[in-house]
């Protein structure tokens, strides 16, 4: 899958020469949402809303599909001794498309304005870490300083979350309307959101600074690039198919062998870094609070009959609490809770749950009810429950949609909830175990294990700032031992993005973290 | 008792189930309707013992097949017999459907008897109400009070229920203010509380034909309407084999496997056409008054 | 004249009973909505006592009620939670594909309907009679959703005659036959059992008795006549096309009123919510009007007196 991954890649070489007969391209782009709320980058944390931010901002630093760091909007930098400042010698030749110049002002507006609370940023003022402050030492010359050591910084300055946007755009309409027409210096423009139905981006003829390891430079040979919002998967392909669109996300995994057993269609498949594809357990409350149940419910799941079931051999069953593709994934992940009903058995037995003759398992007369509000991939829901019913749990699942699951989350009212995660860097397991990230009113955030270890809150904090790689890598190490130890996530199945695009066309490109597609390289073939 | 003997005598004896039946039966069409609707309501009530395969049971054969020999309408994605779960099925959406027309009967008529019974303002503001309920886009409605209440088919009851209560509330009042107007005329003289009973007694008997038309139109809506919340996600949750439901999650292998969409839609659509059938000529035979 | 002063006067209470059910149900929806309104976003104590004060939350219940119906009135419903837009803009935005759909299947379901009904009234328990109200039947015992999904599948992916997702006309066909078979089984039985009436009119004996062949007494004498009741259906059809919005809408991946209610319930965006059933009963009442008014116009026999 990597493979046909690095191959459109490769055909799009020399597509630059090809400028003057192919480059007035217009692709749509068949999406699985429709309900995007912003498409300010300082502000989201959907991988939805950041398809379409993708093609409209650059960032500092620019990270290929695989995470590897390159230049992007700055040049060169340096890191400061003791780890905290970041210096940034930036391009000198970059304009927003609102015709602003790109420059050190905009870089501190943006970083300073992500910490601001009056934005509201969910996803970015994470990302930016023990942000302090941004020096402006010229021009095209920015220092940025960090409180305590950061040791994802520069991966940090390459996510979308850090775009770099434009001063004068937010500050002439506002953070709320900036949302609504974000201005970038990226490949292409921003043009309309049709609300419930399409976002339309144009070429952004004067860009001449994308990333040198891209196979393609100056303006994208895309001249018209649509989002179009359909949300159900048997549509999107029924709409490729017919051709009204040339590329989709989330294609099912049959119609993915299908499709790619043709001619007609390529695909891709991106194996998404982060958190697989899981369920959090809520260790605060219920059967969940004991170890034993949690770890129980885990052996009595199929994990790798479960993903072909579902996936048809599209994705992969995931055993850690980040998946394999992730750096400083730790091996002895894959030695945990492997499939076997005697042993979730023994450990029920022990915890004193009982086998009722309904074939739930009973204690002091309660069965072993089980609360799983669902908010995506219901069918994986289903297959969960109906493994583990054979270990006498009776789940109950309710499909949900985000403005229910974050009242469940905010009044503590479940028993496990799946939760998933893009991420290149491993630091992400903060967002799901630290401490400091469990709810509280007011406060949303995505402890929702609540699981609260001193020890474990401590090697995330000295992770996060190890200064080498081999420290980190011990240290991520001993975190993902712990999670798994103590049962509080149910890895299920590795994050897939499957993109099917019409075999005319080549160059399309996964962003970092395999999720986004890139348009910018886009070409005809032949 | 002198009340009631000056009365016009209540209605004459159309509610006679003997003839209701025979009626329905020279009917072509609510015969076809009554045989469909019975052999639904029994796959459903004698499911346990038609249905090849348990509630929940997953991997009856291979995943996605059509139909065979060992599932006579195949599978869905988790191996599960769609036959099973179709038969099944008409447990959830005919009594939900059956639930949200007694539970609209029930309450109309409670607001319609209110209403008509006290009159003056309570009688023209509840009219309003009525009125303005009644065109009212009833999935809006619905949708609204899923939100209060949360999602499951005791909520889609509920909601569906609501939306419908104007339908039998406005008979009801009508019936109620008719009889009120021949009490008072004929009787001369005032209603006091003791009254209602009375009135009651005597309207019961005129109404009932018309309620059992209304309830029998609105089972069909309501069974759809049912159907479609869950279909929106709001209702049956899985794995509840609810035909809006299975219709709803079978869509994106609608292409692997027709008759995940086939079947459970083939039964929402009989149930809902059968009910239709009984319900006209039921109109026709018992309140010919409505028959428009 | 009189009428028509009475007549929108008495739009008032309805209005005031509707908004304030509105009121009430959107008070009673569980969970802060400030924490609606943050959507998830870490705010301090302080940013959310803003939000509190700027929503106007931390005043009393009727404060609230009084603002909210002077808001209405006015036609300001304040700001989305979720995306921080006017409730207002978001609206009329949605407004031009659910109108189209409307047409499109108002279209469908009036031509189909009024064939249906008709044929069936034409020769009352004739075969065409029998046959066309089977037709009317399934028009009114499909569900949409399975129809809408069944004619994507097979007239979009299997035969592909239309496009799935596209602009344009050829973009509408099938939504509106999903919206058009559900108004059209329920309009042929009104207009095939007005047909029965009118047929037994008077003047229709009369004409017969003249010796006009049949279809020319239909057409010219009982048909102008016949359709006048079904008109005032069409205040009510509103209901239908609204529902049969949400439904189709949500099917055929259209954006529109139907979708933006569904997103907005479901999301728990009161602002949204509240502003989408006050324009709806706003516009329902109106049409109510509209028909009671050309019901007067189009049968001069009826004093308007009687329509109240």
């Amino acid at each position: 899958m990597r493979k046909l991954l690095l191959l459109t890649a490769a055909v799009g070489l020399f597509a630059g020469t090809a400028l003057a007969q192919g480059n007035d391209i217009e692709i749509v782009f068949a999406e699985d949402r429709v309900d995007h709320a912003t498409f300010d980058p300082r502000v989201t944390q959907s991988r939805h809303e950041e398809q379409v931010i993708t093609q409209v901002f650059d960032q500092l630093l620019a990270a290929d599909e695989n995470g590897t760091i390159h230049p992007g909007l700055a040049t060169e930098w340096q890191v400061s001794e003791d780890g905290l400042s970041f210096t940034f010698q930036l391009r000198d030749d970059v304009t927003f498309h609102d015709g602003t110049p790109f420059n050190a002002e905009a870089v501190k507006f943006t970083f300073d304005s992500i910490v601001d609370p009056d934005l509201g940023s969910q996803g970015a003022v994470d990302i930016i870490g023990p942000y302090a402050s941004t020096e402006v030492l010229g021009e095209h010359e920015v220092r940025v300083t960090f409180s305590r050591p950061y040791g994802a910084a520069l991966g940090a300055f390459a996510e979308s979350e850090l775009s770099i946007v434009s001063p004068t755009a937010v500050e002439s309409l506002g953070n709320d309307g900036f949302a609504q027409a974000p201005v970038g210096t990226g490949p292409f423009k921003f043009i309309e959101w049709e609300k419930g139905k399409q976002v339309v981006l144009e070429r952004n003829d004067d860009y001449n600074w994308a990333p040198g390891y891209m196979n393609h430079q100056g303006p994208s040979n895309v001249s018209r690039a649509v989002v179009r919002f359909i949300p159900d998967a048997s549509t999107r392909v029924a709409a490729l198919e017919a051709g009204e669109v040339q590329v989709s996300e989330l294609v099912p995994a049959l119609d993915m062998r299908r499709l790619s057993s043709g001619d007609e269609f390529d695909t891709i498949v991106g194996n998404a870094a982060g958190l697989p594809f899981g369920a959090l357990f809520n260790t605060s409350k219920g059967p969940f609070a004991d170890k034993a149940v949690r770890q129980a419910f885990m052996h009595a799941i199929d994990r790798p009959r479960l993903a072909e079931n579902l996936f048809f051999g599209f994705a992969d069953p995931a055993f850690g609490p980040i998946s394999s593709s992730t750096p400083s994934y730790w091996a002895g992940n894959d030695a945990y809770y492997g499939f076997d009903l005697d042993k979730a058995g023994e450990l029920l037995e022990s915890s004193g749950w009982k086998l009722g003759d309904d074939g739930v398992r009973y204690k002091d007369g309660e069965p072993l009810s089980i609360y799983f509000p669902s908010l995506l991939e219901p069918d994986t829901a289903v297959a969960v429950q109906a493994d583990v019913k054979r270990a006498g749990f009776d789940v109950r699942v309710e499909n949900v949609l985000k403005a229910r699951q974050d009242e469940l989350i905010f009044a503590n009212d479940y028993d496990m909830l799946v939760i998933r995660w893009v991420s290149n860097d491993p630091g992400v397991l903060s967002i799901p175990f630290h401490s400091r990230n469990i709810v509280e009113p007011g406060k949303f955030k995505f402890n929702w294990a609540r699981y609260a270890d001193d020890g474990l809150d401590k090697l995330l904090e000295d992770a996060e700032s190890a200064a080498t790689p081999d420290d980190r890598d011990k240290l991520y190490g001993a975190i993902q031992k712990q999670v798994m130890d103590e049962g509080i996530f149910l890895p299920i199945h590795n994050q897939v993005q499957t993109i099917a695009h019409s075999s005319d066309l080549t160059g399309f490109r996964l962003a970092a973290g395999q999720w986004q597609l890139r348009f910018y390289e886009v070409t005809r073939t032949n | 008792m002198t009340v009631l003997t000056t009365l016009p005598k209540p209605a004459r004896s159309r509610f006679a189930a003997g003839r209701v039946v025979r009626a329905l039966v020279v009917n072509p069409g609510a015969l076809i309707g009554a045989i469909i609707l019975t052999a639904l309501v029994i796959g459903a009530i004698f499911a346990p013992l038609l249905a090849p395969f348990e509630l929940y049971a997953t991997d009856t054969g291979p995943r996605l097949s059509p139909p065979t020999t060992g599932n006579l309408l195949g599978t869905d994605l988790h191996g599960r017999d769609i036959f099973s779960r179709v038969l099944y099925g008409g447990r959830f959406s005919l009594s939900v459907g059956i639930a949200t027309v007694l539970f609209a009967a029930v309450l109309g008529s409670l607001f319609g008897v209110f209403i008509g019974f006290v009159g003056g303002r309570v009688d023209a503001v509840g009219s309003r109400i009525i009125d303005v309920m009644f065109g009212f886009p009833s999935i809006v409605l619905s949708i609204l009070i899923v939100a209060v209440l949360g999602v499951g088919l005791v909520n889609v009851v509920i909601a569906v229920g609501i939306a419908d209560i104007p339908h039998f509330a406005r008979v009801v009042r009508g019936a109620v203010l008719g009889a009120k107007e021949q009490l008072f005329v004929e009787a001369s003289r005032a209603l006091g509380a003791g009254d209602l009973r009375i009135m009651l007694r005597h309207i019961m008997p005129n109404i009932l034909p018309t309620m059992i038309v209304l309830a029998t139109l609105n089972l069909g809506n309501a069974i759809l309407s049912t159907a479609s919340l869950s279909f929106l996600g709001l209702g049956a949750q899985p794995p509840t084999p609810e035909w809006g439901a299975m219709l709803s999650s079978g869509r994106e292998f609608m292409r692997y496997n027709p008759s995940i969409m086939i079947f459970p839609g083939l039964a929402l659509f009989l149930a809902v056409m059968s009910v239709n059938l009984l319900g006209d000529r039921l109109r026709q035979v018992l309140d010919p008054r409505t028959a428009d | 004249m009189i009428y028509f002063v009475r007549r929108i006067v008495g739009i008032i209470p309805v209005l005031l009973v509707t908004w304030t059910l509105v009121f009430i149900v959107l008070e009673i929806i569980p969970g802060d909505p400030v924490n609606l309104m943050l959507a998830g976003r870490p705010a301090s104590e302080e940013v959310r006592q803003r939000e509190r004060e700027r929503l106007g939350l931390d005043k009393p219940v009727i404060v609230r009620y009084g603002s909210f119906l002077v808001r209405a009135v006015k036609g300001d419903l304040g700001d989305s939670f979720r995306t921080r837009q006017p409730v207002t803009e978001m609206i009329l935005e949605q407004l031009r594909p659910t109108l189209e759909l409307s047409a499109g299947g108002f279209l469908v379901g009036v031509t189909l309907g009024v064939v249906l009904g008709v044929v069936a009234g034409i020769r009352p328990n004739s075969w065409l009679d029998t046959s066309a109200m089977f037709v009317a039947l399934i028009g009114v015992s499909l569900p949409s959703f399975w129809t809408g999904m069944t004619l994507i599948f097979v007239f979009g992916t299997t035969l592909r005659w239309v496009p799935i997702v596209g602009d344009g006309i050829t973009a509408l066909i099938l939504p509106s036959i999903t919206v058009g078979l559900f108004l059209s089984g329920g309009l042929a039985r009104l207009i095939r059992s007005s047909i029965l009436e009118v047929m037994n009119q008077d003047y229709i004996r009369t004409a017969r008795a003249k010796g006009l062949a049949h279809w020319v007494v239909v057409m010219k004498h009982a048909m102008r006549n016949a359709l006048i009741p079904p008109v005032t259906l069409l205040g009510v059809q509103f209901g239908l096309l609204i529902t049969g919005a949400v439904i189709t809408e949500s099917v055929f991946a259209r954006p529109g009123l139907g979708q933006l209610l569904l997103q907005s319930v479901l999301n728990k965006d009161i602002p949204l919510v509240q502003a989408l059933v006050v324009y709806a009963t706003g516009v329902y009442i109106v049409l109510n009007l509209i028909v009671d008014l050309l019901y007067g116009v189009i049968d001069p026999r009826i004093k308007l007196e009687q329509a109240t």
